[in-house]
């Protein structure tokens, strides 16, 4: 009976999703203006529609307008316009010609609806692993556009999830078909479009990891792997007409094409830094106000990244898809932002995760907590007794803390700037946002765009929530943060592996002197972080530096965006190692010595000693550190201002600080700052959460 | 036998190596403050100053930039500010952060919460506010203004600390205080405070530090040459291109005796930053 019931509420929740979905697709497809190479890909379908009609079906050999993509779904948009009124075809542009001012009304909605109901139905099969990862799908604006527009990502995307989920459910039921279901689905996704076909790749390492979790010789494994792959390729030549006549010829020119194209004019032009997917990740689309309903892909991407420790444990094969999927945008040097709609069901279920382990869950614990007739309860004569305690410091971080984050919090509702001073010190901040809120002052459209467009005025007006929800879509400002994460990330893992390098070898038995090696080696943190940022521009300055002059040549690091973040790196771990180093010699006096000795005695690797007896034993201890080292690079500021780093190469600090102290804009800066300390806040229930398991595991 | 030779050579090496690094920038710039030769930037490769010389470090005592008073009234201006702040820090704190570590009443959590969110805040992100706030208290002395806004910035970090240590100071301990008829406050005074003053200590030098090495902050409040800090005065030298090796005497002089105090006390410092959870 119980089993019923969940199948009707899964059921009807599945439900839910896809009308949800199809919603905002088809709001999209009305509403979309025409973008950048829809033209091309009706053109295609049209050729289809007229070769059906027709009865030319030799001519599917050779048909396949934009040859470089393999042509299913241009095939089933074609099949979709079959019984329109007829039309002529789009002109035949070169592939950087920009968006087509008029494409026939009726066959771009019907094309489009065609991508939306796949849109939808993939939010339907993301929803079959978990309802809420599929509402994360229905509702991602990058997924919604590129699914409702005339593009080549809704079937696809829609074969690749089917294609992993059945391979998931083969691993589930053992029932053989799922697998070679499995492989026919692949094989259709690579005959919509090339670059889903990614998804062969965390199926077979998943397949070879089960493999080799049950300890069964490979061999055989490596047989049915070979025959479902040439399954899969099969079914992809099948559904390829257009190799038919040549397929190695045609195959080789179509792959080759993408090949050249990474190092194109169009790419170059584009200029995206290799980290341009997180960018497109940490924001919704920013080009079409209106359009959509919601804007919660930085959520989404925040809740996924909060989430993948438990998609790891419990969804390997999907986690598997995320990483290698994102791996793989990363690496590709091509950075369109369709290209995330790739990762987009895995992103969301882990997005679900994270928000059952960091929404769901401690709401639960906290109201079990209350329902607990045992637990103590602290009373009033308790805080009674401690206000004396309490006073001084409640009073001083009241008018220094709590003050300053409400007050910061009401004028980022502002438009206040330098001239409107006078007027903003003299209450003008209260009585816009009490009037604001209470709703008896109407708000002005107000965005970051208009706060840096340096209109000024005398008076402070209210404005509404336009810059904090600017910031909390992440639509202007997602190149810095999608710049934030990349950095702290790098910084944070590049600080932990040489500050815990530095510690083993200072640490290895035979070293004399220790408290030498390590004095100098903490220089680096005992100098004030701006001073260490000041003789770091020295070095790298780029023509009197010792850079320049040491390789006879100016060194224009700023230039371009990836030898920026290295030299920020460089100089940012430089302040930050010794903290860990620090941590982590302490903590190797803790880790049973003899262990490690015994394992250098034996000559047997050290590698795998350090990976499976002193990291395990090592980590927790730094967890903490780790932790704050990661807050600190997220803060970081000093570097920043010394290395005179540009929008977006910057943290969020010093965005703030140059929009004050250049750009006289009290209130883009108080809503920069309100933004990070919502971070910070999610940061610091982290920091908890890892310090607490920590206490547990060593009292 | 050659083996560990070998792994002995490398691992002497790879010391060598992580000493130039952590080093190596820090010589770039610092050779420079000796070298009279270089008037506005270097014009070759050096590792070793060309003229050899103390010339700088005489002219900076006198004033370290044009517009700024004696190197010894900017030092001064330093430790006023950032000693105040870090002993307000300190004095207010403690008996705040001794309920945290000692005393059960409710909203405990969440005022751990904020203590701690305050003490991981870029200070960036309070300056915009307490900018506001000085204007709204018509501070007329910057000094002062300065030491109410590194007070601001520190005192939840020096908070969080002291908290930690007052945590480690054995129930026993306290236990027997009260069975022989002490009260809280004799506790804290006798018994937790004694126990936790070498945390104390680095919860003020912490807090010292960040009042000493500040100067975007300072620029925005400071309203006369006059009452402007060391680092502020290097910031200033860095920004308006003074010669490198000006810039250089001028970091080295502000960073002694912070270094100094560091390598003394880096084992205790390590125990600030093991903060601690917010506990039930």
């Amino acid at each position: 009976m119980v089993k019923v019931q969940k199948r009707v509420v899964l059921v009807l929740a599945v439900l839910v999703v896809g009308i949800l979905a199809l919603t905002l697709r088809l709001r999209a497809v009305d509403q979309l203006p025409i973008d950048f190479d829809e033209d091309d890909y009706l053109r295609a379908g049209l050729e289809y529609t007229a070769i059906i009609e027709d009865g030319r079906w030799s001519d599917f050999t050779d048909a396949n307008y934009r040859p470089e993509h393999p042509p299913l779904q241009k095939v089933i948009y074609g099949v979709s316009m079959l019984g329109l009124s007829e039309t002529d075809l789009p002109a035949d542009l070169p592939v950087d010609a920009p968006p087509a001012s008029y494409l026939p009304e009726e066959h771009l909605t019907r094309a489009r609806g065609v991508g939306a109901v796949f849109g939808a139905l993939t939010a339907v099969l993301a929803a079959l692993v978990s309802p809420l990862a599929g509402i994360f799908v229905a509702i991602h604006t990058f997924t919604i556009k590129y699914t409702s527009q005339v593009m080549l990502e809704a079937i696809p995307a829609f074969f690749a999830a089917a294609s992993v989920l059945a391979y998931r459910r083969w691993t589930k039921t053992d029932r053989g078909w799922w697998l070679w279901g499995a492989a026919v689905l692949l094989g259709l996704t690579a005959a919509s479009k090339y670059n889903y076909a990614i998804v062969a790749a965390p199926i077979l390492v998943h397949w070879l990891w089960e493999q080799r979790a049950e300890r069964r010789p490979w061999m055989p494994w490596a047989k049915r792997a070979l025959i479902w792959l040439t399954v899969s390729l099969l079914v992809f030549l099948a559904f390829d007409p257009y190799l038919w006549p040549d397929p190695i010829g045609r195959l080789w020119s179509s792959v080759s094409y993408h090949g050249s194209y990474t190092s194109g004019a169009q790419v170059e032009q584009a200029g995206f830094p290799f980290w341009q997917p997180l960018v497109w990740l940490s924001g919704s689309v920013p080009w079409h106000p209106g359009v959509f309903a919601v804007s919660f892909d930085l959520i989404v991407t925040a809740l996924a990244a909060a989430g993948l420790g438990r998609l790891w444990k419990q969804e390997r094969l999907l986690a598997l898809w995320l990483l290698i999927g994102f791996g793989f945008l990363i690496i590709w040097p091509t950075k369109w932002p369709q290209y995330v709609v790739t990762i987009v069901v895995p992103l969301s279920v882990s997005a679900s995760y994270g928000a059952r382990l960091y929404l769901w869950e401690p709401l639960v614990a906290a109201y079990r907590r209350r329902q607990d007739p045992g637990r103590h309860r602290n009373t009033l004569r308790d805080l009674v007794h401690a206000t004396p305690w309490l006073l001084p410091g409640a009073i001083a971080l009241l008018v220094l803390l709590v003050y300053p984050l409400i007050f910061q919090t009401a004028v980022s509702l502002t438009d206040f700037q330098y001239r409107a001073l006078p007027d903003g010190l003299n209450g003008g901040v209260w009585r816009e946002v009490g009037g604001g809120l209470t709703g008896s002052i109407e708000a002005a459209e107000f965005g970051v765009g208009d706060a840096l467009s340096g209109a000024t005025s005398d008076e402070v007006s209210y404005v509404g929530f336009g810059l904090l929800g600017d910031l909390f879509k992440g639509g202007s400002t997602a190149p810095l943060l999608g710049f934030e994460i990349i950095w702290t990330v790098l910084s944070v893992a590049l600080t932990v592996a040489i500050g815990v390098g530095f510690a083993l070898m200072i640490q290895r038995p035979g070293v004399k002197r220790k408290g030498i090696w390590t004095a100098l080696l903490l220089l680096p943190w005992a100098v004030p972080e701006f001073i260490g940022a000041l003789a770091w521009q020295r070095v790298v300055e780029p023509r009197f530096g010792w850079v320049a002059y040491a390789t006879r040549d100016t060194f224009p690091w700023m230039e371009s965006p990836t030898p920026t973040l290295l030299v920020l790196l460089v100089a940012g771990v430089w302040h930050g190692f010794p903290l860990v180093m620090l941590a982590a010699s302490a903590g190797l006096r803790l880790v049973p010595t003899d262990v490690d000795e015994a394992a250098v005695l034996d000559g047997a690797g050290s590698w795998r000693k350090f990976r499976s007896v002193t990291w395990p034993l090592l980590f927790p201890i730094i967890a903490p550190v780790v932790i704050i080292r990661a807050i600190l690079s997220f803060n970081q500021f000093y570097l920043f201002l010394v290395m005179e780093a540009e929008y977006p190469m910057m943290t969020l600090s010093s965005l703030s600080y140059i929009v004050i102290r250049f750009a006289n804009q009290i209130s883009l800066s108080a809503a920069i700052n309100v933004f990070t300390v919502a971070i910070l806040a999610v940061m610091v229930v982290v920091l908890n959460r890892g310090a607490r398991r920590q206490e547990e595991a060593y009292g | 036998m050659g083996r560990r030779l070998l792994a002995r050579i490398g691992l002497r090496l790879g010391l060598v190596l992580a000493v130039v690094f952590a080093v190596g920038p820090l010589w770039a710039m610092g050779y420079m403050a000796f070298d009279e030769s270089i008037t506005a930037f270097p014009k070759r490769f050096r590792i070793w100053p060309e003229e050899f010389g103390l010339g700088l470090f005489d002219r900076i005592w006198e004033a370290p930039m044009a517009w700024a008073p004696s190197f010894l009234r900017v030092l001064g201006t330093s430790l006023l500010v950032a000693g105040s702040a870090a002993l307000v820090s300190v004095a207010v704190g403690a008996s705040m952060a001794y309920a945290f570590a000692r005393l059960r009443f409710p909203g405990r959590s969440s005022g751990m919460f904020v203590v701690l969110l305050g003490a991981l805040l870029p200070p960036v992100a309070l300056l915009t506010p307490l900018f506001v706030l000085l204007r709204d208290l018509g501070v007329e002395s910057s000094n002062i203004g300065l030491i109410i806004v590194y007070t601001g910035f520190s005192l939840p970090l020096a908070v969080w600390i002291m908290r930690s240590s007052f945590i480690t100071v054995p129930h026993d301990l306290s236990e027997a205080a009260y069975l022989d008829g002490a009260g809280e406050f004799q506790v804290f005074r006798r018994v937790a405070l004694p126990l936790a003053m070498p945390t104390i200590a680095v919860a003020a030098l912490l807090s010292f530090l960040i009042g000493y090495s500040e100067f975007a902050m300072g620029w925005l409040i400071v309203q006369s040459n006059s009452d402007a800090t060391l680092a502020m005065v290097a910031w200033a030298a860095l920004f308006e291109n003074a010669p490198w090796g000006r810039v250089a005497a001028l970091a080295i002089l502000m960073s002694l005796p912070v270094v100094a105090v560091f390598l003394l006390l880096h084992r205790f410092l390590i125990q600030g930053w093991s903060l601690g959870t917010i506990s039930e």
